[in-house]
């Protein structure tokens, strides 16, 4: 598809819709893995965004694409750290709803 | 911007847009997890039209292939994520939808004052050499961060494998 004809604030505008929704999905949700998949849209409205920027702007130095790899491989850390101790929270506690989890020590 | 191209970019930002909704959504949780699987493949067709192959190929590797299953997994561990009659919102839900609303407003507000900045037309790359580029970029300027990104990896692999074995003391009687 030729992008030429795709202006850049079509991006930023997106992924602006992208993070609200996010956001509501981060505040809003009970289950603490549903909270996790807010962050993920969230993690992704923001390299949409970096990608957009490097694209329109500096598309010779490939700097905001290392930013997006490195953020893409550091959500993939986050999720398997975040889902163990989701199911860490649920064998001790048996919930996972974060209003119900209120102690720190286990 | 043929015909053709501009319902390609409508329903792609559809499919994204809607499918994000449902995911923060829907009540089944289930059906929140496989709502993931459209949103990050939207994100890799907008990573595809900014000439981003290797990037696409990561988003469904990473994002389609590994997190969405691993999400998946752990719903299906865990007990009350498909039943109707259990609420997944909290209290908080119609300040967290009042709070979203007005980020989204004042995002808007703001990319629309800065309009004239933000129109630009993008210069033409050659989408092969980007990712050439990209590995030579990888190996040579950025080695400390990519190399710092497999140790972060190696640790949240230990660290995940740490918090979610089972007690000591289940284990010896599973042994027995």
């Amino acid at each position: 598809m030729n992008i030429a004809s795709v202006p850049l604030h079509f991006f930023v505008l997106l992924s602006a819709v992208l993070f609200a929704i996010g956001l509501y999905g981060l505040i809003s949700r009970r289950n603490a893995i549903a909270v996790l998949m807010s962050i993920e849209i969230v993690m992704n409205a923001a390299n949409l965004n970096f990608v957009a920027f490097w694209r329109y702007l500096h598309p010779h130095s490939l700097e905001g694409v290392v930013f997006v790899l490195v953020t893409i491989t550091v959500a993939a850390a986050e999720v398997a750290v975040g889902m163990a101790v989701v199911l860490s929270i649920y064998r001790m506690l048996h919930t996972v709803n974060v209003d119900e989890v209120a102690q720190m020590r286990g | 911007m043929s015909a053709l191209e501009l319902a390609l970019l409508t329903a792609l930002t559809v499919m994204t847009v809607i499918s994000a909704l449902m995911v923060v959504a829907v009540r089944n949780l289930i059906h929140a997890g496989f709502w993931l699987l459209p949103f990050f493949l939207g994100i890799g067709g907008f990573y595809l039209i900014l000439s981003l192959e290797f990037l696409f190929a990561l988003q469904l590797l990473l994002y389609a292939g590994a997190v969405m299953v691993v999400v998946l997994f752990a719903l299906m561990l865990t007990r009350d994520v498909m039943n109707p009659n259990v609420r997944q919102t909290n209290r908080l839900a119609i300040a967290a939808s009042a709070v979203s609303a007005g980020m989204m407003v004042y995002l808007i507000g703001a990319i629309y004052r800065n309009l004239g900045t933000l129109t630009l037309s993008p210069q033409a790359v050659n989408a092969e050499a980007i990712t050439r580029e990209l590995g030579k970029m990888l190996l040579n300027e950025y080695v400390l961060p990519f190399e710092l990104t497999s140790v972060l990896l190696l640790s949240a692999m230990l660290g995940a494998i740490f918090l979610a074995r089972s007690p000591k003391v289940e284990l010896e009687e599973e042994v027995r």
